[in-house]
């Protein structure tokens, strides 16, 4: 499910990105940024962008503490991003805050043409809609397979779940947006 | 949407294999027909939100990595300018904790050997070696070793008063013992220091004959108790003929015991023995109690006999 991989070469990209090479972190940052700031966003996170970044600046911080493969290193900087996920929400919870859609700020900066931009919004929306059907964790569960191509076993140590866990919450999950899917398809 | 319905769709992903779910999530459609839209929609999802964010925000980010991963490089490269000072403080105080419970527990378990001596227990040479090392002499200790070196040291038949002196002296490893020789004291008695004990034997004789004449109403009692009434008079006086004046009894050996009494065991009662007749029972009724009267007379008597031998000291 790795698609956009560095692969073999992940662990000399790693090394220098621990000696400071500006190269590296641009590699990593392109590797990974789709996958935690999708998840952020699509978790309805405000201000994704900023939290991606202080999400990218802990795993930074923490990198000389960290061994291991890409898979685990994707599996460390998500699971990096859930915590700070859950950071925020309890934030929100305490001192509520007024979200502004992502797809409103971003209008424009993504060199895309105006209609686009309408159908990505309506797309954006609907997934949005569709996903909120979903407990917090099936959406996580959802997520982290779909935007941060884990496998079962990696989204498990992510949620701090065992596998079979989180496979019952995956099907569940799946099993609620198709129903939600044939519901709309229905009304429409 | 029912409940049914919902079970429905559950079950229709629960027929899925796990490949088949894979390929579900990745966005492409199973081979069990019914999920297109599923399939769609997940693919909908990637393509909406996994995304990086715009150029100028990306640019600002990976600089800010940079700049972040440099500080924490340098402050990696250089451990013993940032961290030397500070280490060494982490790795001393631990070293003098240790070095304090270290000295603690060998001070406790020296104050604890000091105490068993002191209390009377007679310790092993591996206790008593840390003190004898600094030249400190626990209490009560017995010198096992030198009261064996004087004890082969002296050949059996030249074991006399001076070899029990230096047995005691060897044991008592400096403690002091009498102030004078006693072995210079062995005289008439030859008994060693202190009280004489033949006066307090006269005196228990005495005692014992007279309870023993009390109680006993028989012959054989009345026999024994003149003849051991006449025994503790005979002491009494060979004591108060031969024995010089009673000096003080020092304070460091404590009297002698009474010896045991060496009266014949006190025989049974009057009741037991057998009547004949009564005029048998009558006869021995009369010689009993003129035994008894004659053996309180001689107790009496040795009791004075005994008093005036100890020098008053008799009751």
């Amino acid at each position: 499910m790795h698609e956009a991989a560095i692969g073999k070469g992940f662990d000399g990209v790693l090394d220098a990105a621990r000696a400071g090479h500006g190269w590296a972190w641009a590699a990593i940052y392109r590797q990974l940024s789709p996958a935690v700031l999708g998840y952020l966003r699509a978790l309805g996170v405000p201000e994704p962008d900023d939290v991606g970044a202080e999400v990218f600046l802990h795993m930074v911080r923490d990198l000389p503490r960290f061994e291991g493969g890409e898979g685990e290193f994707r599996t460390w900087v998500l699971t990096i991003a859930h915590n700070r996920l859950v950071d925020e929400r309890r934030i929100i919870k305490r001192r509520p805050v007024e979200v502004i859609p992502v797809e409103e700020i971003e209008h424009g900066e993504v060199g895309r043409s105006a209609e686009e931009d309408a159908l990505a919004k309506i797309s954006e929306q609907r997934a949005f809609e569709l996903l909120r059907r979903l407990s917090d964790e099936q959406q996580s569960v959802i997520l982290l397979r779909v935007l941060g191509d884990l496998s079962i076993t990696q989204v498990a140590a992510v949620l701090g779940r065992t596998p079979g866990a989180v496979k019952a919450l995956q099907r569940r999950g799946l099993a609620t947006l198709k129903r939600e899917l044939s519901s709309l398809k229905v009304s429409s | 949407m029912s409940d049914h319905g919902a079970y429905r769709d559950e079950m229709d992903l629960n027929e899925l294999t796990d490949g088949e779910l894979e390929l579900l999530l990745s966005g492409r459609e199973p081979q069990e027909p019914g999920n297109e839209e599923l399939a769609e929609f997940l693919s909908e999802v990637k393509a909406v939100y996994a995304r990086g964010p715009a150029k100028q925000t990306a640019r600002a980010h990976v600089a800010a990595l940079v700049e972040a991963a440099g500080r924490t490089a340098v402050q990696e490269s250089a451990p013993t300018a940032g961290r030397g000072p500070s280490s060494k403080w982490r790795l001393g105080v631990p070293k003098r904790r240790l070095a304090l419970l270290s000295a603690a527990v060998v001070l406790g378990i020296l104050l604890l050997f000091a105490g068993l001596a002191a209390a009377g227990v007679n310790l092993p040479g591996v206790a008593r070696a840390p003190f004898d090392g600094f030249g400190i002499q626990l209490p009560n200790q017995a010198r096992a070793d030198s009261v064996k070196g004087v004890i082969r040291s002296t050949a059996p038949d030249q074991r006399d008063c001076s070899f029990g002196q230096q047995i005691a002296g060897a044991a008592n490893a400096g403690r002091g013992g009498p102030p004078e020789d006693p072995c210079s004291q062995q005289g008439a008695h030859g008994t060693g220091p202190g009280p004489d004990p033949d006066r307090h034997a006269g005196r228990s004789f005495g005692d014992q004959t007279s309870a023993s004449a009390h109680h006993g109403a028989s012959h054989e009692t009345q026999a024994s108790g003149e003849q051991t009434s006449q025994a503790g008079r005979g002491s009494g006086q060979a004591e108060a003929s031969s024995s010089p004046p009673p000096e003080p009894e020092t304070p460091t050996s404590p009297p002698p015991e009474p010896q045991a009494p060496t009266s014949p065991p006190q025989q049974p009662q009057t009741s037991t023995t057998p009547p004949q007749s009564e005029t048998g029972r009558g006869i021995a009724e009369q010689q009993s109690q003129t035994g008894q009267a004659v053996g309180q007379a001689q107790s009496q008597a040795a009791k004075v006999n005994a008093s005036q031998a100890s020098g008053g000291h008799g009751p």
